[in-house]
């Protein structure tokens, strides 16, 4: 699970500053693929890069499971990253020089893992992703959907309990990004791990199970979407929707009735 | 959604059509609920008594197979007389009248008084929530009829349809939420204005 409680951050200062947390309270329990929508600037990616450990909160927690993220250190954070978080970028982030089987291995070779069984992972990786025949292509000899899939292979190698994608299909075309769409999905339902994604995209985000929408750095809407047959039955099938209030701090929580 | 019996009698038609080996009352059922959920919630009661009729008209014939160790069914092939109703079908031009934005959300907004920024938010939440659940059940859709072998670009270009419908409509969403919530700010930094212009006149006299 991982759980923000009240984290504000904000960057800048003076007549320059920009609050991309307000005070952000969200849980997402084990298992969960929570899309994170809402306008530009309204603090998504900021929320992922604090969970990824990338920024500091100024305020607030954040913890993965039992642990405060925000309480790290930088040492244990950085071995957190290795291990347990997968993060895929909008822009992939591949090494050009390095072939797709190579990039996925480089989380390993980090962590000092030997060569048998970081090839062995890398091939299992690749071949979840559809993508064990191109192992020894290099990025600049792919496509756009491939090099993404390399870039999901390269998070999924470390068999994490929390994958963070930001954006994931916003460098894509739309059939590139549908393929992307449903492999998150479906690595989702396979491996059950826990998934955070960023996106402004409504049609990628109707795939998740529960979508969240910032506005002006705070949750505003909650919506889950679970097929009708996992729907719990107070909310009749329709939508739930917990509502938080805006800039002025009410918080009220409703199910739509 | 309701729609008039004689449609469903030429999806049924269609989609015994494409399946020249012929097909039984439960995959056309499962068939039918991934290509035309959005418009037919479709029983078993209503598929067999459409099915009925079908063969009584003559455009479907359907034939008893034996199953071992398990009850037999019937197996549904078009005839000659049902490929030719269902190419008149076809090439009958379109009933349907564009549908005018008729959601709950545009009638409440043309009568919508003392504009509240918070009931404002509220409906336009409780919508976009609507909106979002249309396109999750578009998106499962889609994964269903990953399984089905049934004409995959034509079903595309319809889920296609309805996901665009529905980005359209959450546009429309941001737009109405974003345009009443300025107005409304906008109007309450001018009455501040002016409670603080008079109040700076008094003070001057």
């Amino acid at each position: 699970m991982i759980r923000f409680k009240n984290v504000h951050k904000t960057f800048g200062a003076g007549d320059n500053q920009v609050c991309a947390a307000q005070g952000i309270d969200l849980e997402i329990p084990v298992g969960q693929l929570c899309g994170i929508m809402g306008p530009s600037g309204s603090g998504k990616s900021t929320l992922l890069h604090i969970a990824a450990g990338l920024v500091d909160a100024d305020q607030g927690s954040v913890s993965i499971g039992a642990r405060d993220v925000s309480r790290m250190t930088a040492e244990e954070l950085t071995l957190m990253r290795r291990r347990e978080v997968g993060v895929v970028f909008q822009f992939f982030n591949l090494l050009p020089y390095l072939d797709a089987r190579e990039n996925v291995e480089l989380p390993l070779l980090l962590d000092a893992i030997n060569t048998d069984e970081r090839r062995n992972r890398a091939t299992k990786a690749l071949e979840m992703v559809g993508l064990l025949h191109r192992a020894t292509h290099r990025p600049p000899q792919m496509s756009g959907g491939e090099m993404q899939r390399v870039a999901i292979a390269r998070a999924l190698v470390i068999s994490p309990r929390l994958v963070l994608a930001d954006e994931p299909t916003g460098n894509l075309d739309s059939a590139a990004g549908r393929q992307i769409i449903s492999l998150l999905r479906d690595i989702n339902d396979s491996t059950g791990v826990t998934m955070l994604v960023v996106t402004h995209d409504p049609v990628w985000a109707a795939n998740c199970d529960r979508v969240v929408r910032l506005v002006d750095g705070l949750v505003s809407e909650d919506t889950y979407l679970k097929p009708r047959d996992s729907v719990d039955s107070e909310t009749n099938g329709r939508p739930a929707v917990a509502e938080t209030g805006g800039k002025n701090g009410r918080k009220a929580a409703t199910a739509l009735q | 959604m309701k729609i008039p019996a004689g449609n469903l009698n030429f999806a049924l038609l269609g989609l015994v059509a494409a399946r020249s080996s012929g097909v039984h009352g439960y995959q056309l059922k499962t068939e039918f609920e991934a290509l035309c959920e959005d418009f037919w919630q479709l029983n078993y009661g209503r598929l067999y008594r459409a099915l009925d009729n079908l063969e009584t008209s003559g455009e479907l014939v359907g034939e008893q197979q034996v199953q071992i160790g398990r009850p037999n069914r019937k197996v549904y092939r078009i005839t000659s007389k049902g490929e030719q109703s269902l190419d008149d079908w076809l090439l009958q031009p379109l009933s349907d009248e564009p549908r005018p934005l008729r959601d709950e959300l545009s009638l409440r907004l043309l009568f919508l008084r003392h504009r509240d920024p918070l009931k404002v938010q509220r409906l336009v939440r409780e919508q976009r929530a609507i909106y979002m659940s249309r396109l999750a059940r578009v998106a499962r859709r889609r994964r269903k009829l990953d399984g089905i072998d049934f004409e995959a670009t034509v079903t595309r270009l319809v889920m296609d349809g309805l996901e665009m419908r529905v980005k359209a409509d959450l546009s429309w969403l941001d737009h109405v939420e974003h345009t009443l919530l300025e107005e409304m700010a906008a109007a309450t930094a001018t009455t501040a204005t002016t409670i603080r212009d008079q109040s700076t006149r008094r003070t001057n006299q």
